[in-house]
């Protein structure tokens, strides 16, 4: 009863926050310089009644709040407008780049949390021992590194020079899959197509170690402390006074209460990680929502441009939600209404 | 006979209609897809296209095209008059049902200013009533954008969405366009010209171009363009074929002549005296960079080599500016766009060179950067005091580029494309009239003199031109670059 009184009050919580960045956005791309026939015509002059014309077909003759208005109302019934740039709706674009940006994010995060967490754990219980430097020095590393950088590197090294990898794409485009979900992996797996698979799993590779390196960092680190500190608590002293083993000590005990902080830090490095995809996706050259915004950007495309943020708000929200909920399941004493 | 061309491209378009996109990456397409009346010959020049013939009425006024007969397009639906004035009506009349579907860039800034109707005569025959007489009307109906045509069943049918189904007469047709990752092609059997060799075209989109030319250099793609010294180099090395096309573009420095102290012409001498555009240009551009002398690049017939420069002089500068009463200099803003430019592949190096030859003469200028759009709609609303900006040609006629530039009705706020803002009646008049006079050499001598004194007035450092490079594998035989950017003529290509 709780618990689910709990998850209705932050899905309540969501919607003010989602307005409120439904509302920044909006304005703030309205007072970049620039509009969206800037854009379109490149300086190139047209008359004033082609120009109204236009304007008038994109919506943008009318004053800001009933612009702001209409767009509401339109994503209250699951409308968010279509794209200046490619006349088609906001939701088509999105739905046809996020499964892309979606599966990078969770092979970045396949990588990167079980290697974190074990290399952060291992770290704890041998401080300032090999594997202890080891795992400081990924961290530092992780964090420091530029994307593009690290991106461009792997790139010549692997696959320019060795041919190991493929310079880009998503996948060998002389494949054909049947495009179900959106999803890679779902959609050859249900037409068991294991040559897409593997074809699409190899294009993975790099960019899923380029961005996992961020998200890496941050696992090892809150990992390592949380472990360190839990196993200094005084529960796990009395434990191993009672005489219990040592290895349900750390597994049992210690263990469950180190992994909360951790997947905290996975939902906030989550939000990051949206940020390391747009410059993932643009070096490797993947059909992701990072650059379908940054492109967006560029063109002032508006309606696409507050989609594509209305989504990561509301995408970022949902894993905060979920990784408070795991937490709480992990260890239902700790509070978290 | 036979095969696939994997065609690497640096970006990928939004939208394949043809009418509603300025960008060369979806007209470099559509001319794959789609023609028009006039489609661009191997030299750059109009030539019959969907049209066989055509005649000019004597005043210039009327033109009658005779159209070809027994073309179909992709869908298997004929061409003819009603197909042509489908395509254009939708453009220009707001009432045609499908004109919501689209914004008509081109039509609105290339062709309403010139044409006042176009109207079937025939089956076969398409008339156009012009406002007044334009000799560039071949050259321009030869660019893929608003004088293209698409099937008119296929615009009625797919609507908003023919954008990412466009259905030609031309060579290929499209047959899938995954968004961000490829688009496939196939050879049209029925095709008028005869049946391409190749049998498929698959365009991949590799933005960065050191990955891209590693791609080519490993066979994962044939062919590419829009590429760098850097990547010549490591190309050239490899053994690629580099084919190197002249350069149909132009960057240039505006000098706001509305804005003080910029009104004062000594002053703007000064700054033409004081950048040396020779060293400028082999510095950042190597051995793809071509220094420009003038508004017309030199693929264009009204080229004219031998036009009066300003010679690099910075003693001389300073001498102006002290005859302006400026004998310590002044401060003043560069504005230059963020991102490279084809025209321009260093970017925001640009300023900082030009930059430092103005501190040489005394100017200290200080550089503000936006992105692409941000800095059009300044340029664009006379906000600037000094602007680098450029322009990529679309056909050879010369028209294009120097009426964009230096006629004074485009000195005009919002929407100025003269960044100089002169306004000189002289220059107006020769170009006024180079666009009703038809014979070449006639338009040509217009050109050249209205060319000299857009120079004597020292409002834009006109500072080069990048050549067009391309590379390809060994396998790829009988390519032909052409001078015009957007026109990648793959028809007569096969593999070996």
């Amino acid at each position: 009863m709780r618990g689910r009184g709990f998850i209705i009050k932050r899905v309540l919580l969501m919607l003010p926050v989602l307005f409120f960045v439904m509302f920044a956005v909006f304005m703030t791309v309205r007072l970049i310089p620039g509009d969206p026939l800037d854009a379109m015509l490149g300086g190139r002059r047209i008359s004033e009644a082609a120009d109204a014309e236009m304007r008038s077909q994109l919506g943008l003759d009318k004053p800001w709040y009933t612009q702001f208005w209409v767009w509401c109302g339109g994503v209250l019934h699951g409308d968010l407008g279509r794209s200046i740039m490619s006349r088609r709706p906001v939701l088509d674009e999105i739905a046809a780049k996020l499964p892309h940006t979606l599966e990078l994010l969770v092979f970045s995060l396949l990588l990167a949390v079980p290697i974190g967490v074990s290399l952060g754990i291992l770290a704890a219980l041998r401080p300032r021992g090999a594997v202890d430097l080891l795992a400081t020095a990924a961290s530092v590393i992780g964090i420091s590194m530029p994307a593009f950088w690290l991106g461009l590197l792997l790139l010549l090294t692997f696959s320019v020079r060795a041919g190991w990898f493929p310079t880009s794409g998503i996948i060998d485009p002389q494949i054909d899959v049947v495009q179900r979900t959106g999803f890679y992996v779902i959609d050859s797996l249900i037409s068991g197509n294991m040559r897409a698979l593997g074809s699409f799993l190899h294009h993975m590779i790099l960019p899923a170690i380029v961005l996992s390196t961020v998200p890496l960092a941050y696992t090892t680190r809150m990992a390592r402390s949380s472990m360190v500190e839990v196993l200094r608590e005084a529960y796990v002293t009395t434990a191993r006074a009672k005489g219990v083993h040592e290895r349900s000590v750390i597994t049992i005990h210690a263990l469950r209460n180190a992994l909360i902080p951790v997947t905290i830090a996975i939902g906030a490095v989550t939000g990051l990680m949206l940020g390391g995809a747009v410059l993932t996706e643009t070096i490797f050259g993947l059909p992701g929502m990072g650059r379908l915004l940054v492109d967006a950007i560029l063109q002032r495309d508006f309606p696409l441009i507050q989609g594509c943020i209305l989504v990561f708000a509301v995408g970022y929200n949902i894993v905060n939600l979920l990784t408070d909920i795991l937490c709480q399941w992990i260890d239902p004493k700790a509070r978290y209404g | 006979m036979g095969g696939t061309l994997v065609f690497g491209a640096a970006t990928e378009q939004d939208s394949l209609d043809p009418a509603g996109t300025f960008d060369t990456a979806a007209m470099r397409i559509n001319g794959w897809v789609a023609e028009n009346l006039t489609n661009l010959g191997p030299d750059g020049n109009p030539v019959p296209g969907l049209a066989e013939s055509w005649e000019m009425s004597a005043d210039g006024m009327t033109w009658t095209f005779h159209l070809r007969q027994g073309v179909v397009f992709h869908d298997g639906t004929p061409f003819n008059a009603d197909a042509v004035v489908f395509n254009i009506d939708r453009q220009m009349n707001l009432q045609n049902p499908y004109y919501q579907y689209g914004s008509w860039g081109w039509w609105d800034w290339m062709y309403a200013p010139v044409i006042k109707s176009v109207y079937k005569i025939d089956d076969m025959t398409v008339g156009m009533t012009l406002n007044f007489p334009f000799s560039p009307l071949l050259a321009h109906l030869a660019i893929s954008g608003a004088g293209t045509i698409l099937s008119p069943a296929a615009i009625r049918q797919y609507k908003a969405e023919i954008a990412t189904h466009p259905v030609g007469t031309g060579p290929f047709a499209l047959k899938e366009w995954v968004r961000g990752d490829h688009i496939t092609l196939v050879a049209f059997d029925q095709y008028w010209g005869g049946r391409p060799y190749l049998d498929q075209i698959i365009v991949r989109f590799i933005p960065d171009n050191t990955v891209r030319a590693g791609a080519l250099i490993r066979g994962e793609i044939d062919l590419m363009t829009d590429f760098s010294t850097p990547q010549l180099d490591t190309l050239r090395a490899a053994g690629t074929q580099i084919m190197i096309a002249p350069s149909l573009n132009l960057s240039y420095l505006a000098i706001n002549s509305e804005k003080a102290p910029f009104d004062n012409i000594l002053v703007r001498m000064a700054i033409q005296h004081a950048i040396d555009k020779n060293g400028l240009v082999q510095a950042l551009y190597g051995q793809l960079g071509e220094v420009a002398n003038g508004p017309i690049p030199s693929p264009e017939w009204a080229y004219d080599p031998n036009l009066r420069q300003y010679e690099y002089d910075p003693e001389l500068a300073r001498q102006y500016l002290a005859a302006a009463g400026y004998p310590n200099g002044f401060t003043t803003e560069l504005s230059i766009y963020s991102a490279a430019r084809g025209y321009n592949p260093v970017g925001t190096e640009l300023a900082e060179a030009v930059q430092a030859y103005l501190a040489e003469v005394g100017i200290t200028a200080t550089i503000s950067i936006s992105d692409y759009t941000a800095h059009n709609a300044k340029v664009h609303s006379g906000q600037h005091e000094l602007a680098f900006y450029g322009w990529y040609g679309d056909d050879l006629d010369p028209d294009e580029f120097i009426y964009t530039f230096c006629h004074s009705s485009n000195a005009t706020v919002p929407g100025a494309n003269n960044l100089a803002f002169i306004k000189s009646e002289e220059i107006d008049s020769l170009i006024d009239q180079a666009r009703t006079v038809t014979d070449i050499e006639a338009r040509r001598a217009l050109y050249v003199r209205a060319q000299e004194l857009v120079n004597s007035t020292a409002g834009w450092v006109w500072l080069n031109g990048i050549k067009q490079p391309y590379a390809l594998t060994a396998r790829v035989q009988g390519f032909t670059p052409n001078p015009v950017p957007w026109c990648l003529d793959l028809s007569h290509v096969w593999l070996q």
